[in-house]
Parts: C-alpha cells; sequence; structure tokens
C-alpha cells in the first residue's frame, strides 16, 4: 500500500471514529455557561458499594460508569468499552477499552481494573441481577492493556444490557475487599459527602474522559424523594425531580418542563399463584375479575394521557411487544355482564366472600378496590409500606395484588420475576411452573434476538393462559425539570449519566 | 381558685349532636357513598351534586366527611374506652395485690409514657398491620398509663379514707370494698380523664392516618382525608380546608367538655409517675 | 445534709440509668416482633431471590437468636459502638450525631421561644386585664389545642413556600419552630395568665408594697417562682407533645432529625438505628423529667416561705 493512501486511510478512520465527539463538540452551543450546582431530587442512594446496591439506580451513575450503557432508545451501546466484539454465538464478548480514561485519583484505567471489577462481582456480590449473569462467567482474560475477553458458559441473551449495571472502580476504593465506602470511579462527577437518606453531594471531575463534561461544578440529590418533591421543585428547592403525573399541570403552569422516561413502569394485577384460595383457583372467577378492570379508565387515573393501556409486560411499539396478541385482548374493554355471568357459571354468590388485597400506599390501588368491588365482593385492603407488602405477599394468604414494576435494562429483567426461584416473585403471585421456566430460559440463551422475541412472547401466551397475572398498562415516570436547566434530558432507566446524555450535558442558565 | 362566672355555652354539645347525627345518617346509608369513585368529577368545587366537592378520584367530599365523624369519633372512643379500661384495671388490680406487682406494673407504665406516643403507635402499627381495631389498640395503649396514674393515686386516697376502713373493720374483703365503696369516687375521676383523652385521641389518631400508619387507605376518617387533600390543596383547597376546620372545632368541643367536667370535679392535674 | 443529698443523687441517677436500660430492652425485642426484616426490603425491590435472601440474612447475623442478638449488641454498646445501619451500612453514631442538632434546634428553639411567648401574653394579659390581651390568651390556648402541627404545617408550606416563595420547604427551621412554639405557648399562656391573677388577687402584692419592697424584688420573691412552678408542672405534657410535635414537623418539612430518622427507620426495618433512635428519644425524655422534678422540688421551698 502507497504510504500516502495508507495514511490517508488511518486519517479518515481516525476521523470517523472521532466524529461523533467532534459532532458532540461543535453541536455545543455557544451560550454555555459553566459552573453552579444543580440540585436532583429523584430516587434515593442505599449504600456506598455500587456493586451492593439493588433496586432502581438514579444517583450511582454520576460517579460510577460501566462498559456498556443503555441509550434512550433502549439499545446498548458501548461506554466505557470503545466497542466490543460477539463472537461463538454468545459465548465469548472481547471488549476493547477506551484509552485515557481517568480514575478520580488521577490513575488511568486499565483492562485489569476491569476484570478485578468483574472478579469482585463474582466472589462477594451474592445479590442482585448480576450475581446470576456472573455464575454463568467461565473466564476473565486480560489480552493488553485495553482488552478483555470474557467466556460464558453458555450464550446469555441480556449479558450485554446486564453489563450497563457492573460498576468499574478503582480497586484501591477504601473497603473493597468488605463494603466499599469511598468508591473511585470514572464519572463525570466524584463522590463526595454523603448523609443516607438526606443528601448526597458530588463534585465535578475535572480530568473526567469526555472532553469538555461536565459543564456543572456540582451536583447535589435529595435522597428523601418523596411525595413532596412536586413541592420541592415550585419552592425552588431542587431543580429536577421526580413528580407524580397528577401534578404536572400544575407545574406546566408554573413554567417547569415535563419529561418523561423513555422507558415506562408497567401496571398489572396479580392473582396468588403460590398457594390460590379454592375460590381463586376458579379460571372463572379469574376470569370474571379481568374483565372487570376498566384498563383505560386506570391507567388515566395513573397517569393521564400518558397512560397507554397493554396486556404486555413490555409497551405497545417496542421490540418485544407483540400487535396481534395486543389486538387479541379480550379484557381491552371491561364487561360486568360476562363477569357476573361467569361467576353464576361457576357458582359463586360474591357477596359472601371477602378478597384479601395487598398493595404499597398509593392511589392507584384504591382504585383497583373499587373496581372489584362492583362485582359485589367483599374487600379487605391491606395498603403497606415496601417491607410490609413484601412480608404480607411472601405469606401468600392474599388473594389480589395490584402493584406496578418500574424500567428496566433488559426485557430480561422482567421476565426474571415469573421464574420459579426468580428474584421478588411475590408480587406476580408466586409463581413456580417449570414449563415456564423453561420458555423463558429459551429465550434467554436464544441465539438472535428474534429467537429471544418469539421466547419471551411464548412465555408470556403461557402467563395468559394461565391467567397469572393480568397486564393493565404502561405509564413512564415524570420528571420535573426547571426552566434554567438546559441540556437534561431523561434517559430508558433512571440513569442520570448515559452515552447519549445526562447530567454530564447539563448546565445551568443564570436568571 | 379564682371564680370566674363563665356563661358555659352550649355550643360544644351542640356540635357533637350533630356530628353524632352526620355520622349516624352515613353509617345508616343516607348519605352517597363515600367509596364510590367518579373519575369523570376529580377534584371538582362544590356543586348541587356534591355539597363540597369531591377528592383526587371523584368521590363526594360530604359524605367522606360525615362517614369520617362517625369513624374519627369511634376509634377515639373506642381507644379512650380501652385506655380507660386497660390502664385503670389493670392499675387498680395492681393497687389491690401490691408490692412488687405493683411495682413492676407501674414501671412498664412509666416506661409506656416514657416513649414518644407517635413512635410507639407507628411501631404497632406496623407490626400489627393496618387497620380499625389495631388502631384502637395502639392509641389506647399510649394513654393508658394517665388512666392508670389517676386510679392509682384515687386508690391511694380511697384506701386510707374512713369509709374504707371502717368497711375492712367490720370484715369486707379488700375486693368488695374496692368495688362497693371505692370504685364510685375513682370513676368520677376516670370519666373527666376520658374526657379529657378523647380530643388527644383524636388527634392522634389523625397524625397516624396523615403518616400513612392509619387505617385502611380508602377508609375516610379524617386523618387520611386530610392527608390525600393536602397533595391537592391547589386545585381543590375546600377539600383541605373543610376537614381541618371540622377537625379543629371537633377537637376543641371536646376539649371544652373535658375541661369544663375537671372544674366540676375540682380534680387536680394528672399526677406525676409514682416516686 | 451533705451524704442525703450524695445518696438522692446516686439513687436518681441509678433510677435513670435502670429506666434507659429498661426502655433499649424493650424497645429491641419490641423491633425485631415486628415482622419483616431489611433483606425484605431488598426482595420488594427486586433483586434478591429467596436463597440469596437466606445467605444475607446470615451476613447480617439476623438469624440468631434474638437473645444473642441483643447479648451482641449491648457488649458492643457498652463499648460505644451503636452498630452499623443495616441499610446503608453506616456508622448509626454518626446519623445520631449528623441528626441530633436539627432536633435539637427545633426543640430548644420551640420551648424557648414558646415560652417566652406565653410569659409575655400572660403578663400583657395580666397587667391589662380588660381586653385584648386576654382575649389573646385564650385564643392561643383555643389554637393549641383544636389546631394539631402538622395541619398548620402543611398550610404553612402551601403558603409560605409555594404561594409566596418566601422560605424553602427542605431544611429550613424557622417555619417549624414558630408553628411548634405557638403550640407550646398555647399550653402555657392560659394556666400562667390564671396564676398570675391568682397571685394579685390574693393580696401578696399589696403587702409585699406595704412591707416596702421595690417592684423587682415583688417580681422576684412572689410572682417568678409561682410562675416558674406552673411552668414546670406543665413541663412533662409540654415536653411529651413537643417530641411528638417535632417528629411531625421533621416529616413534613424533610428535616434531618432524629424523629424523622427513627420513623424511616422503623419503617425499612433498620433494626440498630431504630435502637438507638427511639433509646435516645426517651433518654431525653427522661432526663427532662427528672430535671422538671428536681426544679419544682428547689422551687418549692421558696413558695412554702411565701404561704
Amino acid at each position: 500500500m502507497k504510504r500516502s493512501s495508507f495514511a490517508t486511510h488511518l486519517l479518515s478512520a481516525a476521523l470517523m471514529a472521532a466524529l461523533p465527539f467532534a459532532a458532540q463538540a461543535s453541536n455545543e452551543p455557544q451560550d454555555i455557561q459553566r459552573g453552579g450546582t444543580l440540585h436532583i431530587a429523584l430516587l434515593g442512594l442505599d449504600t456506598a458499594d455500587p456493586h451492593r446496591h439493588t433496586g432502581s439506580i438514579a444517583v450511582q451513575q454520576v460517579y460510577a460508569e460501566t462498559l456498556t450503557s443503555i441509550a434512550n432508545d433502549g439499545q446498548v451501546q458501548p461506554f466505557l468499552a470503545e466497542r466490543y466484539e460477539t463472537l461463538d454465538d454468545g459465548k465469548r464478548y472481547v471488549f476493547h477499552l477506551r484509552k485515557g480514561v481517568k480514575f478520580h485519583n488521577g490513575r488511568e484505567m486499565t483492562a485489569d481494573d476491569v476484570k478485578a471489577n468483574f472478579e469482585r462481582v463474582q466472589q462477594k456480590i451474592s445479590s442482585g441481577w448480576l450475581s446470576g449473569a456472573m455464575k454463568l462467567v467461565t473466564s476473565v482474560k486480560t489480552t493488553g492493556d485495553h482488552t478483555l475477553e470474557v467466556s460464558l458458559e453458555k450464550p446469555y441473551a441480556p449479558f450485554l444490557n446486564l453489563l450497563s449495571e457492573l460498576w468499574i472502580l478503582a480497586p484501591e476504593s477504601k473497603g473493597w475487599d468488605e463494603t466499599i465506602t469511598h468508591p473511585i470511579g470514572t464519572g463525570p462527577f466524584e463522590f463526595g459527602q454523603w448523609q443516607p437518606n438526606v443528601r448526597f453531594s458530588a463534585p465535578r471531575h475535572d480530568a473526567y474522559w469526555q472532553e469538555g463534561l461536565p459543564y456543572l461544578d456540582e451536583v447535589v440529590f435529595d435522597l428523601k424523594g418523596d411525595r413532596d418533591n412536586n413541592l420541592s421543585l415550585r419552592a425552588g428547592d431542587v431543580h429536577v425531580a421526580y413528580v407524580g403525573n397528577d401534578k404536572l399541570d400544575g407545574l406546566r403552569k408554573n413554567g417547569f418542563i415535563i419529561q418523561h422516561l423513555k422507558d415506562t413502569a408497567w401496571y398489572f394485577l396479580s392473582f396468588n399463584n403460590r398457594k390460590p384460595s379454592g375460590l381463586m383457583s376458579n379460571p372463572k372467577v379469574r376470569e370474571a375479575i379481568a374483565s372487570a378492570i376498566d384498563k383505560q379508565a386506570y391507567m388515566n387515573f395513573v397517569a393521564g394521557e400518558a397512560g397507554i393501556v397493554s396486556n404486555q409486560p413490555m409497551r405497545p411499539n417496542t421490540y418485544y411487544w407483540d400487535e396481534s396478541i395486543e389486538r387479541d385482548d379480550k379484557f381491552a374493554q371491561p364487561n360486568l355482564e360476562r363477569a357476573r355471568r361467569l361467576l353464576e357459571e361457576a357458582g359463586v354468590d360474591p357477596k359472601s366472600h371477602t378478597l384479601k388485597v395487598v398493595s404499597w400506599q398509593n392511589d392507584y390501588s384504591q382504585v383497583m378496590v373499587q373496581m372489584v368491588r362492583q362485582l359485589g365482593f367483599n374487600i379487605d385492603h391491606q395498603a403497606l409500606d415496601d417491607i410490609g407488602a413484601q412480608k404480607l405477599l411472601g405469606e401468600y394468604q392474599w388473594d389480589l395484588a395490584p402493584f406496578h414494576s418500574g424500567p428496566r435494562a433488559d426485557v430480561y429483567l422482567r421476565y426474571a420475576r415469573f421464574l420459579s426461584d426468580g428474584p421478588s416473585p411475590m408480587l406476580w403471585g408466586g409463581i413456580q411452573d417449570k414449563e415456564l421456566d423453561g420458555l423463558i430460559g429459551t429465550a434467554v440463551s436464544a441465539a438472535n434476538p428474534q429467537k429471544a422475541r418469539d421466547g419471551y412472547l411464548n412465555a408470556w401466551r403461557h402467563i395468559m393462559d394461565k391467567q397469572y397475572t393480568v397486564g393493565i398498562g404502561h405509564a413512564a415516570d415524570a420528571i420535573g425539570v426547571a426552566p434554567q436547566v438546559r441540556g437534561y434530558e431523561t434517559g430508558y432507566t433512571w440513569s442520570q449519566n448515559r452515552v447519549d446524555g445526562g447530567v454530564a450535558r447539563t448546565w445551568l442558565a443564570k436568571q | 381558685m379564682a371564680r370566674q362566672t363563665v356563661k358555659q355555652s352550649a355550643w360544644p354539645w351542640a356540635l357533637l349532636a350533630v356530628l353524632a347525627a352526620t355520622g349516624l345518617a352515613a353509617a345508616l346509608g343516607l348519605t352517597q357513598d363515600p367509596y364510590a369513585q367518579d373519575f369523570m368529577a376529580r377534584n371538582q368545587g362544590p356543586s348541587p351534586a356534591h355539597w363540597l366537592g369531591t377528592d383526587q378520584f371523584g368521590r363526594d367530599l360530604m359524605s367522606r366527611l360525615m362517614a369520617g365523624a362517625w369513624l374519627t369519633l369511634s376509634v377515639a372512643a373506642g381507644a379512650t374506652l380501652m385506655a380507660l379500661l386497660g390502664g385503670a384495671g389493670v392499675a387498680l388490680a395492681a393497687c389491690m395485690i401490691g408490692g412488687w406487682v405493683r411495682a413492676a406494673v407501674f414501671t412498664v407504665f412509666d416506661l409506656l409514657r416514657t416513649l414518644p406516643p407517635i413512635l410507639v403507635g407507628l411501631a404497632i402499627m406496623t407490626a400489627l398491620g393496618a387497620g380499625t381495631v389495631t388502631v384502637i389498640f395502639a392509641i389506647g395503649l399510649t394513654f393508658a398509663p394517665l388512666f392508670a396514674y389517676i386510679a392509682s393515686a384515687a386508690y391511694d386516697r380511697e384506701r386510707l379514707a374512713g369509709y374504707a376502713m371502717a368497711a375492712r373493720l367490720m370484715g369486707g374483703s379488700t375486693l368488695s370494698v374496692a368495688w362497693r365503696h371505692m370504685l364510685p369516687n375513682i370513676a368520677g375521676a376516670l370519666i373527666t380523664q376520658a374526657a379529657i383523652v378523647m380530643p388527644r385521641a383524636v388527634t392522634t389518631e389523625s397524625v397516624l392516618s396523615f403518616l400513612g400508619v392509619g387505617v385502611a387507605p380508602d377508609t375516610p376518617t379524617w386523618g387520611r382525608i386530610i392527608a390525600a387533600a393536602s397533595e391537592y390543596a391547589e386545585e381543590a383547597p375546600l377539600s383541605l380546608a373543610v376537614p381541618v376546620l371540622t377537625l379543629a372545632c371537633t377537637t376543641l368541643a371536646l376539649s371544652l367538655i373535658g375541661h369544663r367536667l375537671r372544674r366540676a370535679e375540682r380534680l387536680d392535674p394528672v399526677p406525676e409517675a409514682t416516686p | 445534709m451533705n451524704t442525703a443529698i450524695v445518696t438522692r443523687s446516686l439513687v436518681v441517677t441509678a433510677r435513670m440509668l435502670l429506666s434507659i436500660v429498661a426502655i433499649a430492652f424493650v424497645v429491641f425485642f419490641l423491633i425485631r416482633s415486628i415482622p419483616g426484616d431489611i433483606t425484605d426490603l431488598y426482595v420488594a425491590s427486586g433483586d434478591l431471590s429467596a436463597s440469596q435472601q437466606e445467605r444475607m440474612r446470615s451476613e447480617l447475623g439476623l438469624d440468631a437468636h434474638v437473645f444473642e442478638q441483643f447479648q451482641v449488641w449491648s457488649t458492643q454498646a457498652m463499648q460505644g459502638d451503636l452498630g452499623k445501619s443495616l441499610r446503608f451500612h453506616t456508622s448509626v453514631a454518626a446519623m445520631l450525631l449528623d441528626a441530633l442538632p436539627h432536633t435539637l434546634t427545633l426543640t430548644a428553639g420551640a420551648l424557648i421561644t414558646g415560652l417566652s411567648l406565653g410569659g409575655l401574653l400572660a403578663l400583657l394579659a395580666c397587667a391589662f386585664p380588660t381586653g385584648r390581651w386576654r382575649r389573646g390568651v385564650e385564643l392561643l390556648n383555643v389554637w393549641s389545642i383544636a389546631m394539631p402541627s402538622f395541619c398548620i404545617g402543611i398550610i404553612a408550606v402551601l403558603v409560605f413556600s409555594i404561594w409566596l416563595q418566601w422560605l424553602p420547604i427542605r431544611g429550613q427551621l424557622l417555619t417549624p419552630i414558630i408553628i411548634l412554639s405557638l403550640d407550646v405557648a398555647g399550653q402555657v399562656a392560659k394556666p400562667l395568665y390564671e396564676e398570675l391573677m391568682d397571685i394579685t388577687r390574693r393580696g401578696f402584692v399589696r403587702t409585699a408594697r406595704a412591707k416596702g419592697l421595690g417592684n423587682w424584688q415583688i417580681v422576684y420573691r412572689h410572682i417568678l417562682p409561682n410562675a416558674a412552678a406552673v411552668v414546670i408542672s406543665l413541663a412533662g405534657v409540654i415536653f411529651g407533645n413537643l417530641i411528638g410535635g417535632t417528629l411531625t414537623m421533621e416529616i413534613v418539612f424533610g428535616l434531618n432529625g432524629v424523629g424523622g430518622l427513627t420513623f424511616t427507620a422503623i419503617q425499612g426495618r433498620d433494626y440498630p438505628l431504630v435502637q438507638a433512635g427511639i433509646t435516645w428519644l426517651a433518654v431525653a425524655v427522661v432526663i427532662m423529667n427528672q430535671l422538671a422534678r428536681m426544679a419544682s422540688l428547689w422551687i418549692d421551698p421558696r413558695l412554702r416561705s411565701i404561704k
């Protein structure tokens, strides 16, 4: 190859590699103001050890980053990894790490660091989605300073998505061997001061790997996170806050901007599938109750216009949702006559039965109670806090459970709850169905997305046949943003720092 | 004591009568269904269909308030009764047995009194689950010590009284002396205390409901109504103002009644824990 | 005389310590009798399977017998180690220390402001017996009886923070202190007023004047002790109400205080935190009661000499 054309090739390759970031830089509006402190009130922070964090995560991502990241459209993209290759039908992954990524203590991230994090999760963490995935990992090898090879026992479709929650920290972080008390990550902000359940402050990381970012000096999280967020936003206590769907009009009227998370929370009504009562074991009774639900009114109540009716766990017009299943939903409209007829056929006199309903302390559960009452049943409604509800559900002495489940990084995380030994299956009645386990297992180890989709939909059809749970609809959680906040965009999940958005790109306009 | 000729207006009794009447009407089903939701009519102001407007579920506020009168008052009354019977009953039994049993029982009452009532209520509600019965139990427990101390102080006072000694001399057992002579005297003090505790029970129930640890969520006790209304205070200010005012007036009425009863009995303030 | 005082103080201290230990004991067992523990919190958020939960339980020592757990806790507590929060893995003592200043400021602020306000109002009502000061006392009394502090709190938030935008909601102590001090003032003003009126009517003042005492001496020897006695006899009740009110205010205004901390801890079954929080609150009440008792004994001799 002639030298000049080689050089040309090299140059154009370099330019193409740099293009995404160059595009960003040129898109940077000239009026960006640097500095300032952003106050956010979303979810809480339960631990200073990112690997041990469970549940929805909205704070950690600002100081801890991962190899992959879920983009706004729900697709997984490389993040700390520059690119990756999937080999051997999904049994081997090669990650090419980004060069020049600096930890908060100044040291550059290498493949050895990433390997150490993988090993830590494998050896020290016994809870969470990742520990299940890590069990399938047979080896983690570093081939060079910036290349990592991971081999799995068998193909695991959710792997890349789940890696968006495998945090890469510096092994010299204090507490690495036990519980980390001060994590050193690579994120745009550093782990500052943490007052549990109160406040978390994160000052800017000056050597962040994305050039020119972040714009802000500091991000402060209000960790109390409860129903007062709307008021805090209005009073000017916070700039960005998670707000109830019924407060949106009021906020808009006062000049606030409303954004929704790109993925939705899924609303459903579960039956007790572990120890159903005699009454509830009768499929006609389940069908009757499902027929009494006015899905449109329910979702309207939950989220106004942002509420979408659907009978599937993934929301309409996404890859893992199926139009024909939706069309054929016989519970799309409420049908009280059919419900009453079914109860008659089953020889059930609703007035003589009391149904036990368990829920969290929210409003929509009261709507469900009222809808079921229409059939003539008596209702004993226990509305409890997280733990109380969990405990009561786990005893399986109940009949109905109206709940919702938040956005997840991967479709698998929705289906995992239907497994016989899945995490927290009680919200779905504690399903123990070997056939279903098999169907989900097929989807998880599918060789390509099409097969995975088929697998998941088969599993869902099975669940509908057995009437384990009734899918009601989807509603995206709403975030209120003060007008002086610029460049802030919500993501697919609660993450505040992603490949294509987040607080790194946010800045405050002086008023 | 200063002699003040206070013209005793009858308004507290009148208010209670009205509340009892409305509560009864609600209980008998003469009002709109306080649980009926109407999504077309959420957070509305007063109208001919809904005299006080609706809440965020479209439930008629007026009928909820009236049902709430019955519920709130019965919970408070139940709790007060439980505190009276439990507190005074246990205390009297302990006093009659005497000795270390009495000391132990009163140490427990002492402990109960030092723990902040809302936290005690919260702990009990969390342990036993929501529901009317558990609320009554929790609130009753927090007020039981007050009755215990009154009962024990009265017992000590009466025991030394002349007639008690005379009765014992005449051969009556401790129990019959207590029953026939002491109880009528103690009862007066206890009833007055009950009248004083009642409004506090109402307030405590409201706070517990407000904090989310009261009765079942759609049960319209005033605390719950206020908690729900506080979230929508801007859209429907009346739905917050009216329950708050009703609660305030009721508490006031009950307090006034208690206050007058106390004056009539010429009772001292609640004595401190036994030394 | 000295030995009597010493023995008395020893007895008092012993009783207090016993109360505290007893409270700790009772709370320990009570909180563990509440169904559900911290691992259920993780299960609730969907990240623990049943087998993982068992493992976490034993890691945290929650599967040991209750007595065993108490033994572990008490030995540590006596060495000053209050343990780690089960939920956040941070030192309980540190969390409490962070929360303490807020609660103390709120309680002390409300107490001082309330007593001053109530006292002032009572004095004014006494000095000008006809008209509005007297009515003010009555009004304040009614206010503190009828209006629960959480109601006022909600309304204050709406008015001052939303409509008027004068104050932020979270973290400010001004509004809660005002609300609570009105409550305290209301409990104190009327009894004080009645006591002061009583004194004037009983003619002490005339006698004292006749004896040639100046105004300040009258206040000092006659009025203050009686006023103090009234306040102290109410102290127990006032303080008890104040603790409850502080908790409510901490929740409504999102303050990081001991009450709010304990409240969240109970819901999260965070045993070490609940233990420390409730014990601290109970200790505070015990100490306050004891101080009130001692104060009333100290005041008493003065009273007796006057009568």
